[in-house]
């Protein structure tokens, strides 16, 4: 394998390092290996047999074939350029047997080996063929002759950028016109000290020609948001090609603010608005697959992270806490959490950084991690702008360690998308169905608005639709009251029928009925009876799997229902009189647990609304716990140092705000959410002021926030615990039920 | 260009984006995860209780089997054969209780129907009480246990029996699985625990026979004293107690699994390391995985080629940081040849040269700031510890006038400084802290919301001084708030100009110290030198004229307050650099930056990158060859290569370097390393210009 060109110069340690990160892969004739469109992440060396690659050429039908890859040789350069997807299909031939070497390891392998040579002409041949097409979408690239387009190519230079570093700034003189091969950037000017953003361009955006033929410095600043790949052509260049083409100065046209980034009136409109879905464009370019759920469905039972801890020997890659979205979504507004969790992005900056090549995307876009080659060293992690990649013990590790090979004892983890399941375990595992994985770019409105142009064929692994579950959920509600009045009706009416046989068949159904309500918890906690591994060959493709909402969703429905009928069940079964001993002990726990079980379903439809009124960002119960403190931290650093009016302000009107012991009640009453309440207490304060020394309260605001999240504090904590608390005492009655079940039918019978 | 106003939520400036962390989060277990752990054991656990409970307490028979024989089949000698061998076993009563047909005629249509029998109503097991009447002897009740004395002893009843004589008693309970609900009327006689109204066996009407004396004085009795038995612990006491060990079982397994999730604290140290100990790096193995290079605190790796290397190996601490993130073990630090230029300190901190002097913080040549805190509490704790050892300890609380001794005088509030004088206030001792700036005055020259980096150790320890991955800011004011929470006595804007060893009583030092009130002596017997490695700012050789006084800076605190202003910065180091940008910045602020020297020569690649960028923008001025001439009235003058040139200004910032406090130990005595003479301090070089 070592004989092909590209890898020839590597040394002693590269081929170790190339030979265990790589995969071989036994195909037959006719299979594919990858198609076009495909993201391109590794190169390919054919050990043995015979691959064709197959390209449909421009203004032609049907594919023709490119080349024959025989022994030795290497097909799919592409991969070099990073974010460059496949361009042809490659088939197998006669039966063969493939390497695949993933980018990352080979170029630190050739630089380290000091081989690179080979490797960077293929690198320079493909970006110029890339600038060269990306020239060509752009008019004014159509207008030059070819000479122009040469020399235009020649002259350009190719620059990359990690995010939050400038590409240019305000008041410079202009000396490029920047083409975006890859990314995002911001456009933002700072006026009086204050930075302002006006909007963003991605790739294939064109600027800077008005400033280079105008001649005057800049005016705005252009940050790149995340790794951004930008093609420098000089001004002089510019200005000579503008020369001799006449009217090429016309045919420069910029399309930059074209596309700002402007919210739609209607979402300004949203009521309980936390932050504008683009507030972090970035991401949302990049995810593929984001994990989104809605805050007024979910009930924060947490069942999806120990759903994901359980199919991940033990740690949950889900941590329910992260920043809030607010989206557009067919007339209605979705409060969505976006939890830290890995959202599979389209150039993983994990996958990049990786040293050992341990992390690799698949066919169906699943960025994964092999933990047989993590070393633990954290550089994922540390890549990942959303932090969404963790370090955790390693699995196994007494039985994968031997005496020669010594593992590290902490491995990354992040989401793989249950890639050895059937569906994603945290989709499949909600109770209120308020879960799902979405492609941003095609469900959010906005962001389809902002990256109109920018192609979407990677494969994306998504699941769950967005909008049937909401809909179905309002339906259930007068559904479920009319079968809660049947069922008293028939319970109270069963008094009056004679006894004997139709008592004794409500007992009957009562008890069968108690036993599958109890079972309800072993249905929940027993993953294999829901979640079903599945074999999965390293070249999957063509059998995505379906996109599939909650498996446990409708199982709860049917478990309240069964509930409500089990309860009218024993009520017909014992009389409205009170049975006295065991019996009566029986009856009382039935009645115990179906309310517990009826408050927590009541909770559950009433509060999660309420509560993501009252929330700026998702936060689990044991961070709520502190907040407390870090609140009242952050309202001392605030006012301490600062102007003697804004610690008056404090000291009488914000001080008694926080601290009013039926604050919190009246803010739930009130229905207002944390917007609304801020600007009511700054027009409360504006008033008291008369609008005098504005100027000494900069920090107001900033304040108000955090006063009004001490408010809103034991609010959050009580509600998160009326969803929480009942579970325990719910199922602890069940199992008393149980019991007593079993003796009384035992002492029936005997 | 049009300009947008932002009509929702604001977009955060991408160029305030947070850096590349620094450190990768370790996962940790929700409560999502943990929060039903525990449970189907405590459930078995408590399942298993409740049926040992039954069974130990009423054996098997207390759960499934109708229990032992009343006492009046006892007597009779049945045994199980008696009756069960016959199916059904009910229909074995009739062999020996013939025609005790029920009289009511709704009750005999059930029984001739098959409905009702005598089992329905009588139980020869221990369910079923009876009342016993035996001649010349008081009634008694006879119970599946036994036969018992009445509660209550019941005299006239008048019934004396021949023979002994077994009336049953049928409870309620029994009647009423059949006779329920309001429209029953044979329900409302069901009051009492047991079936009292009527003689079931016998017709209204019906000629008396000798056992309705024996069934007149039972009622009498049981209407007048006869009270269900008191109730063993049914099922659900039982169901209590199962309860109870399962919430046993829950919390221990819940206490097992929270002692196994820590992780375990690494030792802070104390010494500083006494041999230089720089990284190597194996480069066949290292991976070029930024590990160690985001470990270390002073940019001493760099990674070139996908291959660590030692950049700056004269900014190396000695501590292990990046061989412990190391993950396959290809850096490893070596030591090499002994330090010379630590001060010498035993184990304790103090001065074997100089008894009742202490050395805490980065003066000691050990870094980090969680080294610092350490170190300064230890520095307490040893004071402490003779303290209690003395027999005579001094009063608590003695007058804090200059005349007398204090304690322990920290000089510095830095992290060292303000950990030993937070821990000397709580111990009671008599100390004070003088600082020459302001509390945290090292801390807050960090560049702006740089991150301060936790490394490891006891988190509990010190949780006043201490905040995780903070960024400075943050740090600056816990360290503030604590001290004016806790009232320390540190006493600001006093720079100590020289120590003394005296004998004067207990004190063995004096110190003088420049206040704004003018010099003042103090005397300590222990001193605790906290000084850093900064030092004192330099000073301008020239004299500056009263009314400039006010008006000469030697540090950046808040560079808001010169918005609109002419300033002039002197100095060309990191500080003066990063002072003249964050002046730069301010609206309508003029800002020249002068320096002695001819060109850049030191600082990092980033300030000088601003600096000349702002020059070739005009938003700032650059002098090179520059120094002070004098001072006019309204500006500076300045000679720039030669010449002389007035500048108009009206602040004046002088970021010439430090000067380092070797002096301090020096006069005294301090021995560096092992080396007994003195060698000319490499430190002493300052910064800058």
């Amino acid at each position: 394998m070592f004989r092909a060109p590209v890898l020839r110069g590597l040394d002693e340690r590269g081929r170790l390092d190339v030979q265990s990160s790589g995969r071989l892969f036994e195909l037959a004739a006719g299979e594919i290996l990858f198609e076009p469109g495909d993201p391109s992440d590794a190169l390919f060396v054919v050990l043995r047999g015979q691959v064709e690659l197959w390209s449909v050429a421009r203004g032609d039908e049907a594919a023709s074939l490119i080349r024959v890859v025989t022994q030795d040789c290497t097909f799919g350069e592409e991969a070099v350029v990073t974010g460059l997807r496949r361009s042809a299909r490659a088939v197998c031939a006669a039966p063969a047997r493939v390497a695949e070497v993933p980018l990352g390891v080979l170029s630190r392998s050739l630089t380290r080996a000091g081989a690179t040579s080979l490797f960077d002409r293929e690198v320079r041949a493909l970006e110029r063929a890339l600038t060269r097409s990306l020239l060509t979408t752009l008019s004014f690239g159509r207008y030059l002759d070819q000479a122009d387009l040469d020399l235009l190519l020649d002259a350009v230079h190719t620059r990359s950028y990690a995010a939050g570093q400038f590409l240019q700034r305000q008041g410079d003189a202009p000396e490029h016109c920047l083409l975006l091969q890859k990314g995002l950037v911001q456009i933002q000017s700072e006026q009086a000290g204050r930075v302002r953003v006006h909007g963003y361009l991605s790739g294939g955006d064109f600027f800077g020609d008005e400033e280079i033929l105008a001649g005057e410095a800049l005016r705005y600043s252009v940050v790149a948001m995340g790794d951004t790949l930008c093609i420098h052509a000089d001004a002089q260049v510019m200005r000579r090609l503008c020369d001799s083409n006449v009217g090429l100065a016309k045919r420069l046209r910029r399309l930059t603010l074209g596309r700002r980034a402007e919210p739609t009136t209607e979402l300004s409109a949203a009521t309980h608005q936390t932050q504008h879905v683009l507030r972090d464009a970035y991401r949302m370019q990049m995810a593929r697959s984001l994990l989104a759920i809605d805050q007024e469905s979910c009930v924060r039972c947490g069942h999806c992270a120990w759903a994901c801890a359980e199919s991940h020997s033990g740690v949950s890659r889900l941590i329910r806490s992260g920043d809030k979205i607010v989206v557009a979504e067919a007339g209605a507004f979705a409060n969505l959490l976006l939890p830290n969790t890995c959202q599979h992005c389209e150039h993983p900056a994990c996958m990049i950084d990786c040293p050992t090549g341990a992390i690799g995307r698949d066919a169906e876009g699943e960025v994964f991690i092999r933990e047989q080659l993590c070393t633990g060293c954290g550089a994922c992690a540390k890549a990942c702008p959303w932090h969404n990649i963790q370090l955790a013990p390693r699995a196994n590790l007494a039985r994968a360690e031997t005496p020669s090979v010594k593992l590290s004892a902490l491995v990354a983890v992040k989401c793989d998308l249950c890639r050895d399941y059937e569906a994603p375990a945290c989709v499949r595992s909600c109770p209120t169905d308020a879960i799902q994985r979405l492609d941003p770019r095609q469900e959010f409105s906005e962001v389809r608005a902002l990256f109109q142009h920018a192609p979407v064929n990677v494969p994306v692994p998504a699941s769950g639709t967005a909008g049937t579950a909401r809909a179905s959920k309002r339906a259930r509600a007068p559904l479920a009251l009319s079968a809660l009045v049947v069922l008293v009706t028939l319970a109270v009416v069963g008094q009056a029928a004679p006894r004997g046989a139709f008592a004794l068949g409500a007992g009957v159904v009562a008890g069968v009925g108690s036993l599958v309500l109890a079972s309800h918890a072993l249905l929940k906690r027993r993953i294999a009876l829901w979640l079903r591994p599945r074999e999965k060959r390293g070249l999957q493709r063509g059998d995505a799997r379906p996109a599939t909402g909650s498996v446990l969703s409708p199982w709860v429905r049917a478990h309240q229902a069964l509930g409500l009928v089990t309860l009218a069940a024993a009520l017909w079964h014992s009389g409205l009189v009170w049975p006295v001993g065991a019996s009566g002990a029986l009856l009382a726990t039935i009645l115990a647990s179906a309310l517990s079980g009826g408050f927590g379903a009541l909770a559950y439809r009433w509060v999660p609304p309420r509560l993501s009124r009252l929330e700026w960002r998702g936060a689990l119960p044991e961070e709520l716990g502190r907040e407390r403190r870090d609140l009242i931290d952050r309202l001392y650093r605030l006012t301490s140092g600062r102007d003697v009016l804004l610690k008056r302000v404090t000291e009488l009107i914000l001080g008694p705000y926080s601290r009013s012991p039926w604050a919190s009640l009246c803010l739930l009453a009130s229905g207002r959410d944390l917007k609304q309440e801020r600007a009511r207490l700054r027009r409360s304060i504006d008033e008291r002021l008369e609008g005098r020394g504005q100027e000494r309260l900069l920090v107001l605001d900033d304040l108000i926030k955090v006063v009004v999240d001490l408010r809103a504090l034991p609010l959050r904590r009580g509600l998160t615990a009326a969803l929480r608390l009942w579970q325990p005492v719910h199922a602890g009655l069940t199992l008393a039920l149980v019991v007593l079940l079993a003796l009384h039918v035992i002492g029936r019978l005997g | 260009m049009p300009d947008h106003e932002r009509s929702a939520e604001p977009q955060p400036p991408a160029s305030e984006h947070a850096e590349r962390a620094r450190r990768a989060p370790v996962a940790r277990e929700t409560s999502d995860v943990t929060r039903f752990r525990g449970v189907w054991l405590a459930s078995a656990a408590g399942a298993l209780a409740v049926l040992a409970g039954l069974v130990g307490w009423g054996g098997w028979g207390a759960v499934a089997s109708p229990g032992p024989l009343s006492p009046g089949h006892a007597e009779a000698g049945l045994a199980c054969a008696s009756c069960h061998a016959a199916t059904p076993a009910a229909t074995a009563c009739q062999s020996c209780h013939a025609g005790h047909a029920s009289r009511r005629s709704g009750h005999r249509r059930l029984q001739s129907s098959g409905e009702l029998g005598c089992a329905t109503c009588h139980t020869p097991h221990a369910a079923s009480a009876s009342l016993v009447f035996t001649p010349a002897e008081p009634a008694r009740v006879a119970r599946g246990h036994g036969v018992s004395e009445l509660p209550r002893p019941a005299a006239g009843y008048g019934y004396q029996p021949t023979s002994r004589v077994f009336v049953p008693l049928v409870a309620s309970e029994t009647c009423r699985e059949c006779h329920r609900g309001s429209s029953d009327r044979a329900a409302l006689c069901l009051t009492g625990e047991y079936q009292s109204c009527f003689d079931e066996h016998r017709a209204p009407g019906e000629p008396p026979a000798d056992r309705d004396a024996a069934w007149g004085a039972a009622q009498r009795l049981v209407q007048a004293s006869v009270s269900a038995p008191a109730p063993g612990p049914g099922p659900e006491a039982f169901l209590g107690f199962g309860f109870v060990v399962a919430l046993v079982v829950f919390a221990g397994v819940r206490r097992a699994g929270r002692r196994r999730a820590e992780v375990p604290a690494l030792a802070a140290q104390l010494l500083p390391p006494t041999r230089r100990r720089l990284p190597q790096i194996d480069t066949t193995t290292c991976l070029g995985c930024y590990a160690c290079v985001d470990a270390c605190p002073f940019d001493v790796l760099e990674v070139q080629r996908f291959v660590a290397v030692l950049a700056r190996p004269d900014a190396c601490c000695g501590l292990s940081l990046c061989e412990q993130r190391c993950p396959n073990g290809s850096l490893v630090i070596r030591e090499g040849e002994p330090l010379a230029d630590t001060p010498h300190l035993d184990a304790s901190l103090e001065s074997p040269d100089v008894p009742g002097l202490f050395l805490a913080g980065d003066v000691t040549g050990l870094s980090l700031i969680r080294n610092a805190i350490e170190q300064g509490a230890r520095v307490v704790s040893v004071l402490e510890a003779r303290r209690r050892g003395r027999a005579s300890a001094p009063a608590r609380g003695t007058s804090r006038s200059e005349a007398g001794a204090y304690d322990l005088i920290v000089v510095g509030s830095g992290p060292a400084g303000l950990s030993a004088i937070l821990e000397a206030h709580k111990a009671g001792l008599n100390a004070v802290a003088l600082e020459q700036g302001s509390v945290a005055e090292s801390i807050r020259s960090f560049p702006r919301h740089k991150l301060v980096l936790d490394h490891g150790g006891n988190p509990e320890a010190r949780a006043s001084l201490w905040l995780e991955q903070c960024q400075k800011e943050d740090l600056v004011a816990k360290w503030t708030q604590t001290a004016r929470r806790e009232r320390l006595p540190i006493l600001e804007q006093h720079r100590v100009l020289g120590v003394e060893r005296i004998e004067r009583g207990r004190a063995r030092f004096a110190l003088k110290a420049h206040t704004p009130e003018g010099e003042r002596e103090f005397y300590a017997e222990h001193v605790l030198l906290a000084l850093g490695k900064r030092g004192s700012p330099r000073k301008l050789e020239l004299p500056i004229p009263e009314a400039w006084r006010s008006h000469v800076h030697y540090s950046l605190v808040d560079a808001r307050p010169f918005a609109g202003r002419r300033v002039l910065v002197l100095g060309l180091g990191d500080s003066a650099m990063e002072a003249a940008v964050a002046l730069a910045a301010q609206p309508g602020a003029e800002v020249t930056l002068a320096a002695r020297a001819p060109e850049f020569r030191r600082g990092k690649a980033r300030n000088i990158e601003t600096v000349q960028r702002l020059a070739a923008q005009g938003r700032l001025t650059l002098l090179f060859d520059a120094s002070v001439a004098g001072f006019g009235a309204d500006g500076v003058r300045l000679s720039v290569a030669g010449q002389t040139r007035e500048l108009a200004v009206s602040s004046l910032f002088v970021l010439i370097g430090a000067r380092m406090p070797w002096e301090f130990l020096e006069a005294l005595g301090v021995r560096k390393g092992s080396a007994a003479e003195t060698s000319a301090p490499k430190h002493a070089r300052s910064e800058g210009a």
